[in-house]
């Protein structure tokens, strides 16, 4: 078992080192403006441009500057962000705080609700409940985020004014003082989740439910609740854990969103700004933590898989 | 739980008593009747087996019994009664009461009929503090491992903490069985339990269920395909046919003197123990089983039976009992048991005696190895890689005109040894000679002049053929690719082949899920004669076959061969088949060849004993013969790390000590034999016969 | 708890033949008389839809692609303006400026009234409409620049329709052709793809886009290549994973033992008996393209201005959301509608598919 663990460690940082790669390729070596160009501004003199690139070493063959990224990333040093004129560690810090915040909520909200849906549509397949709850988990879950939060937008704070618009915290105060913004937020990942995570919960029970060993628990005798509870359940929900674990990354997107339009001061907004108004570095910083994060996730659900399902717990 | 019956092994109150059980399936198109008149009693200590091909209904009716039957079944007609009570009208809640309390079910498959999530203690508890209020944890425990005791398992106490997929298939269906048990039920049910196991496995849980009848004093209802399962364990049989019992007798009395037709002909294409194909044939009732919803009216079986007149067509008939314990469902019986009675020879397929003479040696195998390399357990699959030695220093040799059976378990390695010589595994060593080529590489290395001599016909009838292909056009493919024949004349090949496998040119433009198994399995059969192969190699080609079928496509293989001359390797686990087809047999363990030899040096010793535990398994549909009990302990260990030395010393029943963990003696006779073990050969050749071929029965062929 | 359908058989082949309603009839044994002969290739595809005809969603979300597509087809006909024009509505005989809702500017064009018979030279002044809701000049309204959300509506479904189908189709090519070699070959050409396809897995593809735009710039083609490159790894996998399944099929050994080579099995044996299950997952990518399009174009990686593109224009109305969420949510609606409808359509055949078999 820690084995496993371990080589899943190995993959993690392989995956990282090439991330970073892929990154640095990106930012510092593809653009045909350079990064002192972008960093300082169209108004900025060729003076200025060259004196930068002078300071930032940029002539140096690209093997040395990948090594001096690579370290100035593990030693958490990314320089200043042009967005923010602050240190790109302090400005990311916080909002990934926020956004983890965020998406900690969503969590909280959309499992349990998901799950519960599913197992309930699947008990009652084919009947009016299923269909149901079957056609509306499909329409909610196609539904992009950007329609979802303009309707919720035009409902909630156009027509009826309950909720504010914009993330606006008055100055000293910490987000959790104020839960009104995180409603729209929430409710726009949750319209988007609890279909996807339902419909896979629905078939993974329909497919435990078809399955020989429920059949002989049947023929055993045993009441139609213990079936359910003692047998299908724990079956049943191992593959809607390994099917998540592949869809963190289309979560994080649909983060990203959700924090655009409703003005969530997260990290999914400060990239987005980062990549529009190229602030090199806060871009490269903020994506590094977010694939971290994203590899990170995938690597404690396929453990928690692991330690779940007795076939290869015991070999 | 159920009272044990305190009254003598039989008593005389029947415990389960049908009569006239109907049962129907509701489609959009109408109601089918799987089931349309079934009668029968079962008494305690008493094994009754159904038996009949696929889609008689005798699943139907074990379902039926537990009220299993799904949404859209019901019992439509007749009486189910058990232990006095009615089953047909309980409600659901009563039905569950007495499911895996008084009536337990044992179904197939046992690899997924456990949760793969629960330990199997809990899987067996959970049955005993169900129906019993009273039981607690603690107890519930110990009479689960009792009963594991009593279905032999090795280590209960372990086995309760073990996951299901750490035990192996032969012990999980005795978990099964053990868990069917807990509460001693009056009734046990067994639907096909043996029909996914190994042979030699199959034997040790046909011994348990006899001994749990005698022990628990159970009645036993058995359901089967196989006659010689039915031989073994049964004491009473029923024939299903079309949804109807048709007759039902002792069992002795049943392979002694079979009255319906169908039971005739069912009798005439299977071979008895010892049959050879050039002392007998396997005659088959021409026809296919109708359909449920386009029964013919009057007797179900008439458009195939060889005694049908007028009267069969327009009158149904009566299930009635002929003298005491045998009773049939044909307007004839008393004539057909006097022998009266007339029969329409056009309806049933005599085939000509199998009558090619061997030729030259065309297949010589040398020290044959195929070992697959693991991926390694390091990262990225580096490390250490582990071996299959899936074959290992096998040799044999083939003549024109002759068939090979091989033969073996799981495991034994045999499909290897045939994917070997055709190419579609690599050679890890060794030598192959055929026709005088030596054969090295794969398939992509051999030239189609070498191909097309070479073909294979395989298992599974439904995979074999690609089912978006016509099958016209995967014949003409097979020949264009393999033969010269000039483009226009393809097409009258193909229908040339067609022919000989007895389907012909309409068959075409079909697809191949328009047609049925025994249909797959012939164009499979005219694909690997469309090169004109002097060699063909059978894997298992009539296992996924109901019987009648089976019997026709064996014939097809026989007459192929005496026309043709071709040589056959017969790849099967199936003895008896093999004992009637081959000319030479090689009995495999794990890789090696422990025992080869022309086949009548099988029918008494000298035998290894691998041989002589599989000869004593093997279920005979002969009730008579009584072969002597030789089983196998254990399982079939890993081919990654095999025994050291004689690869069978962990279960060999003759087990000599340390010298059995270096490699075996070969022990070659004059007539050819070879067997590898360390014991003399006059030891070997001193054993006790394990069947008596000379007391079977001469078979009761339908046209003498 | 019992089960929706009848218990399973033994695995033993039957002799009874597949198609219910034939006769019984005497012939040799293991034949039967099999109905239902070749048809015409017209009607087999006719019959190949079947999954989406029998499926209720199936079809209302078919009704909705196709009433899309029309759009999309007719698109210039359609619209009223072009889609960088503003609407311009007249300066009611008599007002100032003051009298004008508030927001509203000169035009630098003359209003025209559609009128024949006014003269050429005849100027009415006007002014722009911005922001407005439906009005009679603008059925959808007016964005915060007047132009009309209507035309742009009706011009931006041609982008959208023809990228999204575009951009899967190259990423379906590819990951196919990865996936049937992957499959078949295993070996190290296994290995290499699935590491790749995990590292690309790995990655949000919102971030990588991000990464792109601002070092590059974001343009269509970089829209139809992330996307592209987005949907290989699933395709692969998927093509991949029926390979290996298929490849050990006996009609594979067959094929192999009459010496085909790798490129025709994989092609006219396994590729064939693949398809159905692509097909549905392609029709899914479809839908998760346009979801993306819409996205990136909100976000300001998408296509770039003056494209009227459904997403860019939710991003702009998104602003005046409180006083005109017309211009917001009309796009918004459409997108959503179409994804919807896509979705529903694979759904549909997907429920039909696994019922068929």
């Amino acid at each position: 078992m820690s084995r496993f663990i371990l080589r899943r460690l190995g993959t993690l940082g392989i995956t990282l080192v090439l991330v970073s790669l892929m990154v640095f390729l990106i930012v510092e070596v593809a653009s045909p403006v350079s990064v002192c160009r972008r960093n300082l501004g169209q108004f900025a003199t060729d003076e200025q441009v060259t004196l930068c690139e002078q300071r930032l070493g940029l002539d140096r063959p690209l093997p040395v500057r990948y090594a001096e990224f690579l370290k100035n990333a593990v030693t958490l040093d990314f320089g200043v962000s042009t967005l923010t004129d602050e240190p790109v560690l302090d400005s990311v810090i916080p909002r990934l705080g926020k956004t983890l915040m965020l998406a900690g909520i969503a969590f909280i909200v959309i499992m349990p609700l998901a799950v519960v849906l599913g197992i309930l549509s699947a008990l009652k397949e084919g009947r009016l409940m299923d269909r149901v709850i079957a056609i509306s988990t499909l329409t909610a879950t196609s539904i992009p985020e950007i329609a979802t939060g303009i309707f919720l937008l035009v409902v909630f704070v156009g027509w009826l004014g309950w909720l504010p618009g914009a993330t606006v915290i008055p100055q000293g105060d910490s987000l959790l003082q104020h839960p009104s913004f995180f409603v729209l937020p929430v409710l726009t990942l949750t319209l988007i989740e609890v279909g996807y995570v339902a419909r896979i919960t629905r078939a993974s029970m329909i497919d435990v439910l078809d399955s020989q060993y429920i059949r002989t628990a049947y023929l055993k005798g045993l009441s139609y609740w213990k079936i359910v509870m003692r047998h299908a359940l724990r079956n049943a929900l191992l593959a809607p854990i390994a099917v998540i674990m592949l869809h963190v990354n289309w979560l994080i997107g649909g983060i990203v969103v959700t924090e655009v339009i409703f003005g969530y001061p997260g990290l999914g907004r400060f990239i987005l700004g980062a990549a529009l108004n190229r602030d090199v570095f806060g871009l490269e910083a903020a994506t590094m933590i977010l694939v971290l994060v994203a590899v990170g996730t995938q690597l404690i659900a396929d453990v928690v898989y692991t330690f779940l399902n007795p076939r290869i717990r015991f070999g | 739980m159920a009272t044990a019956a305190a009254s003598p092994r039989t008593g005389t109150e029947p415990v389960l008593s049908v009569r006239n059980l109907a049962i129907d399936y509701q489609t959009r198109k109408g109601d089918i009747p799987a089931v349309r008149d079934v009668t029968f009693d079962l008494r305690r200590g008493e094994t009754l087996a159904i038996v009949g091909e696929s889609g008689c209904g005798k699943s139907t009716v074990a379902f039926a019994l537990i009220g299993f039957l799904g949404k859209n079944g019901r019992i439509s007609g007749g009486s189910v009664e058990f232990l006095g009570q009615d089953l047909t009208g309980l409600e659901e809640e009563q039905l569950r009461r007495i499911r895996g309390n008084n009536i337990s079910m044992v179904y197939q498959d046992p690899t997924s009929a456990l949760n793969p999530s629960l330990r199997v203690g809990v899987q067996l508890a959970e049955i005993l503090t169900e129906h019993n209020e009273e039981c607690g944890e603690k107890e519930a425990y110990e009479q689960c491992v009792a009963m594991l005791e009593h279905v032999h398992m090795p280590d209960p106490k372990k086995m309760m903490e073990r996951y299901p997929h750490q035990l192996s298939g032969g012990q999980r269906q005795r978990v099964i069985i053990a868990g069917g048990l807990l509460n001693r039920p009056a009734l046990l049910i067994m639907d096909e339990p043996t029909t996914a196991l190994d042979v030699t496995i199959e034997a040790t849980v046909l011994d348990l269920v006899q001994e749990i009848k005698e022990k628990f004093n159970t009645a036993v209802l058995f359901i089967t395909h196989d006659l010689g399962v039915v031989a073994r364990v049964a004491d009473r049989v029923a024939v299903m046919y079309a949804g109807e019992v048709v007759e039902e007798a002792p069992i002795k009395e049943l392979f002694a003197n079979p009255l319906h037709p169908y039971t005739r002909g069912l009798l005439a294409c299977i071979p008895r123990a010892g049959a050879f194909k050039r002392d007998t044939v396997l005659q088959s009732i021409l026809g296919v089983v109708p359909p449920p919803n386009a029964l013919p009216t009057g007797c179900a079986f008439e458009p195939r039976c060889p005694y049908s007149e007028e009267r069969s067509r327009d009158e149904h008939p009566e299930f009635r009992p002929l003298n005491g314990s045998h009773s049939v469902r044909c307007h004839f019986a008393e004539e057909i048991a006097a022998g009266t009675k007339s029969l329409d020879e056009r309806k049933v397929h005599i085939p000509a005696a199998a009558v090619a003479e061997p030729g030259e040696t065309i297949l010589e195998a040398t020290d044959l190895k195929t070992y697959y390399a693991q991926k390694g357990r390091g990262l990225f699959g580096l490390g250490e890689k582990s071996v299959v030695k899936a074959c290992d220093d096998v040799d044999f040799s083939l003549r024109a005109g002759q068939t090979l059976g091989l033969v073996g378990e799981s495991g034994s390695g045999k499909s290897t040894v045939a994917k070997t010589i055709l190419g579609l595994e690599p050679v890890t060593g060794g030598h192959i000679e055929f026709m005088g080529l030596d054969l090295k590489g794969t398939v992509d290395d051999r030239a189609s002049k070498t191909l097309k001599l070479l073909q294979m016909v395989f298992q599974s009838p439904d995979a074999t053929l690609n089912p978006t292909m016509k099958v016209g056009s995967a014949i003409a493919r097979t020949v264009a690719k393999l033969t010269d024949t000039p483009h226009k004349s393809v097409r009258g090949r193909v229908i040339e082949l067609l022919d000989s496998v007895k389907l012909g040119e309409r068959y075409y433009d079909r697809l191949p899920r328009q047609l049925s198994g025994g249909e797959k399995q012939r164009v499979a059969i005219a694909r690997a004669l469309a090169g004109n192969p002097n060699l063909i190699v059978a894997d298992e080609p009539t296992s996924a076959l109901d019987v009648s079928v089976q019997a026709a496509v064996l014939n097809l293989l026989l007459e192929i061969q005496s026309e043709n001359n071709t040589a056959f390797i017969l790849i099967t686990h199936d003895l008896n088949v093999v004992l009637y087809l081959a000319d030479w047999i090689a009995v495999m363990y794990l890789g090696h060849i422990v025992d080869y030899g022309p086949r009548e040096a099988f029918l008494k010793p000298p035998h290894h004993p691998y041989t002589e535990a599989l000869l004593s398994a093997i279920p005979l549909p002969d009730p008579s013969v009584e072969p002597k009990k030789v089983r196998l302990e254990g399982t079939i260990p890993s081919a990654i790390d095999p025994p050291k030395g004689c690869v069978f010393n962990t279960r060999c029943p003759r087990y000599i000590g340390e010298i059995c963990h270096t490699d075996p003696k070969i022990h070659r006779l004059e007539n050819g034999q070879m067997i590898a073990c360390h014991h003399d050969i006059e030891y070997l050749a001193s054993i006790d016969p394990v069947i008596d071929f000379d007391e079977v029965q001469e078979p009761r062929l339908l046209v003498p | 708890m019992a089960p929706e359908k009848p218990p399973r058989k033994p695995p033993v082949e039957t002799a009874v033949p597949p198609v219910p309603g034939a006769p019984a009839v005497a012939l040799p044994t293991g034949v039967a008389p099999s109905v239902g002969l070749q048809l015409p290739w017209y009607k087999r595809l006719w019959e190949g839809t079947i999954p989406l005809r029998a499926s209720r969603v199936g079809m209302v979300g078919f009704a909705i692609v196709a009433f899309w597509t029309l759009v999309a087809i007719l698109g210039p006909v359609l619209a009223r303006y072009d889609p960088g024009d503003q609407v311009v509505a007249p300066i009611p005989k008599g007002a100032t400026i003051l009298d004008l809702p508030g927001g509203a500017f000169p035009s630098t064009k003359p209003y025209r009234e559609d009128n024949p018979d006014t003269p050429e030279d005849e100027t009415i002044l006007g002014y722009v409409l911005t922001n407005s809701g439906p009005t009679s000049t603008a059925w959808f309204g007016t964005d915060d620049r007047g132009r009309d959300v209507y035309s742009r509506l009706v011009i931006g479904a041609r982008q959208v329709m023809v990228i999204a189908p575009l951009s899967i189709l190259i990423g379906a090519v590819i990951g196919i052709l990865l996936g049937l070699a992957a499959g078949y070959y295993g070996g190290w050409i296994d290995e290499i793809l699935m590491r790749i396809l995990d590292a690309i897995i790995a990655f949000p593809i919102i971030v990588v886009l991000l990464l792109i735009v601002s070092s590059i710039g974001a343009s269509r083609v970089t829209v139809i290549a992330a996307i592209a490159v987005a949907s290989i790894p699933g395709v692969a996998r998927l093509a991949r994973s029926l390979t290996l399944d298929l490849r050990t099929r006996d009609y594979v050994s067959a094929a192999r033992l009459r010496g085909e080579n790798a490129m025709y099995i994989m092609v006219r044996e396994i590729f064939p008996n693949a398809s159905g299950p692509i097909i549905i997952d392609l029709t899914l990518r479809v839908g998760y393209a346009v979801f993306a399009i819409a996205t990136l174009g909100f976000l300001g990686l998408g296509l770039p201005p003056p494209t009227p593109d459904w997403g860019s224009m939710v991003a702009e109305g998104r602003n005046f959301v409180t006083t005109n969420a017309w211009a917001a949510l009309f796009p918004a609606t459409a997108i959503a509608t179409l994804v919807v409808g896509l979705n529903l359509m694979a759904d549909g055949i997907r429920q039909e598919s696994a019922r068929y078999r």
